[in-house]
This record gives structure tokens, sequence and C-alpha cells, in this order.
């Protein structure tokens, strides 16, 4: 009782560590700066620099041309030029409840998707909803994403930038057994975690550690197989000789891999 | 007319001239400002305040929230137990002030669907559309002497004080005592929580006070919400926990430390925690935005908007008629939604069609938890779902999963 107290006790100070304040901070700042580069807005959202032209440019204007200058801005309203403005963005919207804004998942064991091969992440998304992949959360929602549209918005998440994963408390030592580890997973992963698009193989490289290791898990307890024979024969290979601390070796030092 | 004009204007871009005729440049430069009000900055008018912003920074969004502080009811179950505390539970609205929502921290006095405003004291707030997320209240009334006791029998589900009260009561309990819960009849917030919290005091009392009896008195006639899991989860703690469906709670007597079901059962409590009979928020009950219930909110199920009041739009828990829990899961995609749906119609503009998630995550002890997901399309202008999937059974990962979840969906709606 008292070592899960603790298991929770430390999952929680981590927590509070990654949610109070910096990833509030690191996300704020990032969705500002998003969409403050895009339009110019004062703090209470009036379109600052349009006001300064219609006083300063437009009442020198002749009719006309002002009439011009107000289509013109009122294009500008109506583009709205918010993060959100293309459809993919819009059809993932229910997403960033777990996957973070623009797929930055700051969450330790759910993916970032941001900047994912969109190869990879429609075959992702096959694979949970047929049930290859076992996940129930993702189960329901991969149905959802083929539902509204899963090259839009695969290609949303494939446009966005990632960022690093919100770092839990890394043991170096664990960095580098995993990096010894790895030299074994790079064939397929490539030297850098970074994968392969070609073969639609994923990168691992800035995955949050806990996501990393649970998929670990589960190829280790053979609940997530390949559907390459071959692949399927190697990985098993590898994973036999791994245990569950191997797992976490690999995943810190997959982590932490800018 | 103003009003008629800059409307007309956002019609169609022809319309520019005749604004250009009547009132010239600067009153334009005045009138281009389209303004939305929030009612309510819980799970679904905080994600809409700043989600209006995000999909069109040009509009100018107010957020009316007495609370100075944001709560999160997720997860204060577990305060009860002691495993968790409210602090770490509790943030601020900075986060959407940086995105440009005005936050005001004070209640909004009544609707005027007609004249479009919002009464804030003696203040006026125009809007051009409302978004209105006024959470629940409970029906005291409901229950013979709840309404008098209100001080002492605690309900704890808004979380805050209530929730740290609460779980002083149970520290204070003598081994050996008994808890009574009771649960309302749907439609009410959060199904699963009465049943997460059956599962939380029944740890604690397992754990810190075995001699101790936790009773569940449910109005439902069974577990509403993940039955098949809390029933193996309630079987582990046989021993400290005693659930009793189709047992409506009618009657509650301080005095003799006694309720009465409606099928005449009495049953003596040391410590009691009444989950009350709940309707939609009271503003949304008097500016006439609930159905014939006089309980809840019909709205459309792609753009929120009310199906009794034009412009005014309705999310989170207050609503009904769509077959989604009331969770708050639920209430930060509706509130994604709506707000693009407005941010649109404000641009004349179709709202895109889509529909809401849910991840809903129960705690059953200190380290483990269960699951169920559902996921919804849009059939014919209607929600409906698509598939719902709960875990095989409650497991550390899946707890592990619900503090990720935490992490990225406060950021959502606060961040």
């Amino acid at each position: 009782m008292r070592r899960s107290l603790t298991l929770f006790r430390q999952n929680d100070a981590l927590l509070h560590e990654r949610v109070f304040p910096l990833p509030f901070f690191k996300f704020t700042t990032r969705q500002n700066f998003a969409y403050t580069s895009a339009l110019s807005t004062t703090e209470a959202g009036a379109p600052r620099c349009s006001d300064r032209k219609h006083k300063s440019v437009g009442l020198r204007l002749s009719l006309w041309t002002s009439i011009a200058v107000f289509s013109f801005t009122f294009a500008a309203f109506n583009a709205s030029a918010g993060p959100l403005d293309s459809p993919g963005a819009q059809k993932s919207l229910v997403c960033s409840a777990c996957h973070g804004f623009a797929g930055n998942a700051p969450g330790n064991t759910v993916p970032i998707i941001a900047g994912m091969n969109a190869s990879y992440f429609k075959k992702a998304i096959k694979d949970y909803a047929e049930g290859k992949r076992p996940s129930p959360e993702m189960e329901p929602y991969s149905k959802y994403v083929i539902q509204f549209g899963i090259d839009e918005i695969a290609d949303y998440f494939a446009a966005q930038k990632k960022q690093a994963p919100a770092l839990t408390k890394t043991d170096p030592k664990a960095v580098s057994r995993g990096a010894t580890l790895a030299t074994q997973c790079g064939a397929c992963h490539g030297p850098k975690g970074d994968g392969d698009p070609g073969s639609v193989t994923p990168a691992m490289r800035g995955q949050p550690a806990g996501f990393l290791q649970a998929q670990m898990a589960l190829f280790g307890s053979d609940k997530r197989k390949l559907e390459d024979a071959g692949l399927e024969e190697s990985k098993k290979r590898v994973f036999k000789g791994l245990t569950e601390s191997d797992f976490a070796d690999l995943a810190a030092y997959y982590a932490t891999l800018k | 007319m103003a009003n008629l004009s800059r409307r007309q204007f956002l019609k169609a871009s022809g319309a520019s001239l005749a604004v250009l005729g009547a009132g010239g440049l600067p009153s334009f430069a005045a009138e281009a400002k389209r303004r939305v009000v929030v009612i309510g900055g819980g799970w679904g008018g905080a994600t809409a305040a700043k989600y209006v912003r995000l999909t069109d920074p040009t509009i100018e969004v107010t957020l009316l929230e007495p609370n100075k502080e944001f709560i999160s009811c997720p997860f204060s179950n577990l305060v009860l137990a002691g495993v968790e505390s409210l602090k770490n539970l509790t943030m601020n609205y900075n986060g959407l002030r940086k995105h440009g929502v005005r936050v005001r921290h004070e209640a909004a006095a009544a609707i005027e669907p007609d004249q479009k405003r919002v009464r804030v004291g003696k203040d006026f707030l125009p809007y051009d559309r409302l978004i209105v997320s006024p959470g629940i209240d409970f029906l005291w009334d409901q229950i013979e002497g709840l309404a008098q006791a209100k001080d002492t029998v605690l309900h704890a589900w808004k979380a805050g004080p209530q929730t740290v009260q609460l779980a002083k009561q149970l520290q204070s309990l003598p081994d050996g005592g008994v808890v009574v819960v009771t649960v309302p009849p749907v439609a009410y917030r959060c199904p699963p929580g009465p049943y997460e919290r059956a599962s939380m005091i029944a740890w604690y009392l397992q754990t810190k006070k075995p001699k101790s009896k936790l009773i569940v008195l449910d109005a439902n006639k069974d577990i509403v919400s993940k039955p098949g899991l809390f029933k193996a989860v309630f079987k582990d703690y046989a021993a400290n926990l005693d659930y009793r469906p189709s047992q409506k709670v009618e009657k509650i007597d301080v005095g003799a430390k006694e309720v009465t079901t409606d099928i005449g059962d009495k049953v003596k409590y040391d410590l009691i925690n009444v989950i009350p009979p709940q309707r939609a928020g009271a503003i949304a009950v008097e500016a006439d935005l609930v159905g014939g219930d006089k309980r809840w909110c019909e709205v459309d199920h792609v753009t929120y908007e009310s199906v009794k009041h034009k412009n005014i739009h309705v999310v989170g828990d207050s609503t009904i008629g769509l077959p989604v829990p009331k969770s708050g899961n639920v209430a930060n995609a509706m509130g994604k939604i709506c707000a693009t749906a407005v941010a649109s119609l404000l641009s004349g503009k179709e709202a895109p069609v889509i529909a809401p998630g849910n991840t809903c995550y129960s705690w059953v002890n200190d380290k483990e938890a269960i699951a169920v997901v559902n996921a919804y399309k849009i059939e014919n202008g209607k929600v409906v779902q698509i598939e719902q999937k709960l875990t095989p059974g409650k497991s550390v990962g899946v707890a592990q999963n619900s503090l990720a979840w935490r992490t990225s969906i406060w950021n959502d709606v606060l961040g």
C-alpha cells in the first residue's frame, strides 16, 4: 500500500511539475505565437493594425478606393486567420483533449502526433480501427477519424511542428543503458530513432517515455504484432532478450533524443 | 439600426456600400467588432471562450465566471480518499487572458434574448452570439428535509470546499461507522461519478477503517455507467460495500440520522453524502432555455444553438437530447465545436459538421482505474454513436493514461 501511494505521489509530483507552470506557459506561448503572428491583435482582440490603416490611409482616399480597402479588410475578417482555419484542424478538434494542441501531447503516455508521417498516421488509425493495435481509447476514436476524413486529419497533423515531450525526471544512467540497447533498434528505426517513412516504420525519437514503454510492453507480451511475417520474427528475436526495465531504459533514451 | 447595418454587412460584401453611405468610415471601424459573451467558465465555457479566439482572433470574447479559480470535478473523488489534494486540481484563468479572452469574475444576472445582451450587476454586455455553459444546479426540494440540512449534509458534487469537508468527515468517522452515499435518478452530472466515489470510499474504508461499511442507495435500477466493470470492482469491496439499486431516497432526518427510500426502507447512517437530483444551472432556467421538463436545454446537434432562443448556444452538462454523457470531456468537445460554429456563423459561413467524443476514466482504488470511450458521428444533423469501448478491467496503465488525459485536457480548457 505504501508503495502504491508513493507511486501515485511520484507521478503526481511529476505531473504537477509538468502542468504548473511549464506546459501552461509553453503551450500558451506556442498558441499565442501561432495566431498573433498571423494577425496582429491587441489584448482585447481589436484589430489594431487594420484600425490604424483605416484612419490614416482610408480618410485620404476617394470613395471607391476606400471601398476597395474595406473589401480587403472585410475579406481579412472573413478569412479569420486563426490556427484552426483548415478542414483538417476542425475535423480533429476532439483530438486535442488527449493529444494536445496541434498534436503536441503533454501527457506521459500519449504519443505526440504533431509532425507525424501521414502514411504512418493512416496505418496506425487503420490498425486501431481493426483492433490490430489494442487500445480502448483509440479504437472508437480511430473510427471517428475514418468517419470524418482520415486524409485531411493525417495531413493536418503531419504539417504541425513537433515539440519535444514534456520531460519527466530522467535518470542519466537509464538513458545511457537505453542508448546501448538501442543499437539493435536502429536497423529499422534509424540510428536516431527517426523511423523510415518509405517502409512506414514509426519515429520513436522525442516521444513521451510512458507511451514508448507501454508500446514495448505490448510488443513484448505479443499483444501488438507486425503484419510482415519477417519483421514479426526479427521483432520477436529483439524482444526475447529484453526485460521490463530494458523497456524503461529504451523509452528514457528515445524520449530524451531531441 | 446600427446592428442591422452591421449584420447586412456581414452577410454580403455588397452591403458595404450601404454602410459606407450611411455611417462612413469611423462607424464601420467601431461596428466591425463581433462580440461573443460566454456565461460560465467550467469545462465547456472556458474551452468555448478560448476556441472562439483561436478560430477567429478578431472576435471579442468576454467570459463571465464568478469564481477566480477553476477546480476540476474529475479527480475530486480521489481527494475524498486522501490520495489526491484539491490544490492539484485547482487552476486559474490567466491562460485564457493570454488568448485575449476578457475574463470577468462576475456572475451573469440575467439574459435578455430580445435585446441580445446579458445583465451583469447594473451593467449590460451586448452580444452577437451568446454561449451559455451554466453547469448544474440541485433540486433540493426533491428530498424532504434536505433543503434545511444543506450545510451539514454535503453533496461534494461541485469540486471545492465541500470536497475537502467531506474528506474530513470521512477521516473523523470512527472505525465501525456506516457511510451512506445516495445516487440521484438520471440525468445527472458525470454518470460514473457516484460509482467511482463509492469505489474510492470503499477502498478508504477497507484500508483505513476495515470495520466500517458503505451503503450506496441508488435511485436507478442498475449501475448507470460501466456497470460490468464497477460490479467487478464492488465484489472486491464486498466486506465494506453494500450496493442497493432501485432505492430512491425521498426523505432525510438529520436528527435521527436516517433516510427513507421510495419503497419505505429506512437506513441509518453515521455519515451521509447526498448527491441531489439535478437540473441545468439557474440562469438557463431563468432565461427559458430549458425544455418542457424544466430541467435541461435542448440544442442543435451541430451548432449547439438553443432550440428556444436564436443566437444563444448552450454547451456542457446543462444540455439534453444528444446521446452523450454529462462529462468534462464531452463539455470540452462541445466547447470547441460550438466555438468554431459560432465563429463561422459570425463570418456568414456554415458551421463545420463535427461530432464530440468522450473519454472517461474512473479510479477504483489508489492506483488503478477503468475507462469508457465513445466516438460519435453526425447523421441527418443529429449526433449518433459510432462505437463505445470499455477497458477489459481495472489497471495501473489505465490510471496512468488518465493522468496524461488530465494534463492534456486541462491545458486544452485553460492553457
